[in-house]
């Protein structure tokens, strides 16, 4: 116990060097940014007034010296400001809250949707390595992988929007029905199933390959060959000693493709019009409302270090030889 | 040791068992015409240099042969008058880990890494005799005892990382006797270990014979542990049982000249952890590929007394001596 509680420390030390790295970088890159850095701060929204430039100024301390300044900031940063969108005339974290949302029922339900049904076809391909489902999955998770989703996300609507309009094309929810809270829960996942299932694809088919793999390298190991020598029948066999061992590779994929999904999500938003940080990241790129942008790359540094040890803490659930072995 | 000459009842009678294996090269006889008997509370020793089959015997009398790419194409295995080859898989899985276990060569692997050590043992007295879970717990610390383990109320919520290879042997000699078999395979059960644990489970799995009375098919390359424990010995070679006699023979006047090479450089023959153990002996030459057999002895490229003969015909099995069968014509005239 003691040693767990000890790893757990030493995660979330270096859970918290790598924020104050990425505040650090935040703050460089401002500073790097050719023109003032008040001017910067305020972003290329337009109607920035001179009066706006001088409180900018005077709130991160412009004038003062390099290491003052970065005490400022991270000051601020410590007390959960992270800065204000002139743009939205809101603070940055304000704003991101207001959009994590929908990205994170994104995310959640494209990264279930992924491992369940890539761990169930990878598991049911394993039984027939050379059977047809094996074949179809090396073809499909090099198209998956490969195909970027935009791509897949257009021929998802033109397919399932246009052709036959069994979802809707864009957004989160309709406004226009008025259905009760119920209702708008359903609408949400209307709404929500074409995008999370393009974000899905690109893992779905990997996780699947993985899985089916796994399960061949465990179903020939050594204690497998022990539990049919104890006499259990093949289900007990196949579930109870192989599906345990198999899945913790796969648990730790899901994990480490975490920034990849959360940057995948940024395109599927674009494509779908769904409001969440990707769609607000893309259109404060395209303003250069770098407050926001800083802000979501802070926020988005944090939810996959938190993603991190979420994994990690899942893989000492499955696994416990990790227990006291340090990784 | 026990008299191997009442044939009173045999307990388990393997006969004439082929079994294929499908490789790039072709289809490998990988056992050819196997045949022997236990008696009950037997101690039976297989001995033979690397692939020369032993796994596969006691693989087949489990009914795990891993298929494809093996295949179990002819013979009997007759245990306790029902034949394993004939029976349903269902009826196989109630012998196995029942009435006949087995013990594996790799400790380090042969655990479930992410299952608790006292679920591993309980899991066939639960199944096989229907105990209850505390009562299959209580079992199971009690094995973990009987096989010398310290701390056995502690060990069984430990996983097998936590222990080390000898006692990880323990372990899973703990779930082979679980059900009290009567028949326990062990195959090659001390190679992964040191050399002073390998005598600990040497003598551990003879005093297990001694207060259980089951018989065991000794699968080593530790001559002084065949001398110690076993009665009969089964020599193969490249899938044949080319000798079988009783351990005093075997070691004494072996006839086979493979039997001889892999004798002949066996000076200690008594156990003990402070005595240098001897292994088989290296016979120059190696084990022709499986897959292109000739209709000759198998051994002949390698024998230094080859008759004309031994390339083109195989030889058949003399009775030499009461309980000496030996595979070679230099013993035709006899
Ligand atoms: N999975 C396999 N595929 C092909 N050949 C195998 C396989 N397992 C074992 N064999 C062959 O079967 C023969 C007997 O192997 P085995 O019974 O394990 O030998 P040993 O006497 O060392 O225990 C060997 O020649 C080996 O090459
Ligand atoms: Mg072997």
């Amino acid at each position: 116990m003691v040693s767990v509680l000890k790893i757990l420390g030493e995660r979330i030390a270096f859970a918290l060097a790598v924020i104050f790295s990425v505040l650090i970088l935040n703050f460089i890159l401002i500073r790097l940014a050719p023109g003032d850095p008040a001017s910067v701060i305020a972003g290329e929204s337009g109607g920035i007034t001179q009066e706006i430039i001088d409180a900018i100024r005077k709130e991160y301390g412009l004038d003062l010296p390099m290491h003052e300044q970065l005490g400022i900031y991270l000051g601020n940063a410590i007390k959960g400001d992270l800065g204000y969108s002139y743009y939205f005339n809101t603070p940055v974290v304000e704003l991101v809250i207001s959009y994590m949302w929908p990205t994170i029922l994104l995310i959640v339900v494209a990264t279930v949707m992924a491992l369940i049904l890539g761990t169930v076809f990878g598991v049911i391909a394993s039984r027939k390595p050379d059977g047809w489902l094996s074949n179809f999955l090396t073809v499909f998770s090099l198209i998956g992988y490969s195909a970027p989703p935009f791509w897949t996300g257009m021929l998802l609507i033109i397919c399932f929007a246009f052709i036959l309009p069994w979802f809707p094309v864009s957004g989160y929810s309709d406004v226009t029905l008025d259905v009760g809270p119920l209702g708008h829960a359903l609408d949400i996942l209307h709404h929500l199933i074409l995008p999370s299932i393009t974000l899905a694809l690109i893992y779905l088919a990997q996780y699947s390959r993985l899985a089916r793999a796994s399960m061949l390298e465990v179903m020939g190991s050594d204690y497998i060959r022990t539990a049919r020598a104890k006499g259990l029948s093949e289900s007990v066999v196949f579930f109870k000693h192989g599906l345990r061992n198999a899945v913790l590779p796969i648990i730790t994929i899901t994990g480490l493709h975490f920034g990849n999904i959360l940057s995948g999500a940024v395109l599927v938003e674009a494509v779908f019009n769904w409001p969440g940080l990707g769609t607000l990241a893309f259109d404060s790129l395209l303003r250069r409302d770098y407050s926001t942008i800083l802000g979501l790359l802070f926020f988005s540094a944090v939810m996959t270090i938190v993603a991190n040890l979420m994994t990690d803490l899942c893989y000492r659930i499955a696994d416990p030889r990790i227990k006291i072995k340090k990784r | 040791m026990i008299d191997s000459r009442q044939h009173e009842s045999t307990l388990l009678e393997v006969n004439n068992l082929n079994v294929d294996f499908n490789t790039r090269e072709g289809i490998a006889r990988v056992l050819n015409g196997v045949s022997f008997s236990l008696q009950p509370g037997e101690v039976l020793g297989i001995v033979g240099e690397s692939g020369c089959g032993k796994s596969m015997t006691a693989l087949s009398i489990m009914g795990l042969v891993p298929n494809p790419p093996g295949k179990v194409v002819g013979g009997k295995i007759i245990y306790d008058g029902e034949n394993l080859l004939e029976c349903t898989p269902e009826r196989m899985r109630k012998i196995r880990g029942n009435h006949i276990s087995m013990i594996f060569q790799e400790p380090m692997t042969a655990l479930n890494p992410v299952i608790r050590i006292g679920d591993q043992i309980t899991e066939s007295l639960l199944l096989h005799q229907k105990l209850s879970h505390d009562d299959a717990i209580d079992k199971a610390t009690e094995l973990l005892r009987e096989v010398h383990v310290p701390l056995p109320e502690k060990r069984i919520h430990e996983f097998p990382h936590q222990l080390s290879g000898g006692m990880r042997q323990r372990v899973m000699i703990a779930i082979a006797l679980a059900c009290e078999p009567s028949i326990l395979i062990a195959d090659e059960p001390t190679t992964a270990l040191d050399v002073t644990v390998q005598a600990q489970v040497f003598d551990l799995l003879l005093e297990l014979r001694q207060e259980r009375k089951m018989a065991i098919i000794l699968i080593t390359h530790d001559m002084g542990a065949i001398a110690e424990m076993a009665g009969r010995v089964l020599v193969m070679y490249a899938g044949r049982v080319i000798e079988t006699a009783t351990v005093d023979d075997i070691l004494q006047k072996p006839e086979h000249p493979y039997t001889q090479g892999l004798i002949s450089c066996v000076p200690i023959l008594h156990m003990g952890s402070d005595t240098e153990r001897k292994s088989l002996n290296e016979i120059p030459g190696i084990v022709p590929s499986l897959t292109s057999l000739g209709h000759g002895c198998a051994f002949e490229p390698r024998c230094q007394s080859r008759l004309p003969r031994c390339a083109i015909d195989m030889p058949i099995t003399f009775d030499t001596d009461t309980d000496h069968k030996t595979a070679c014509w230099l013993f035709e005239q006899r």
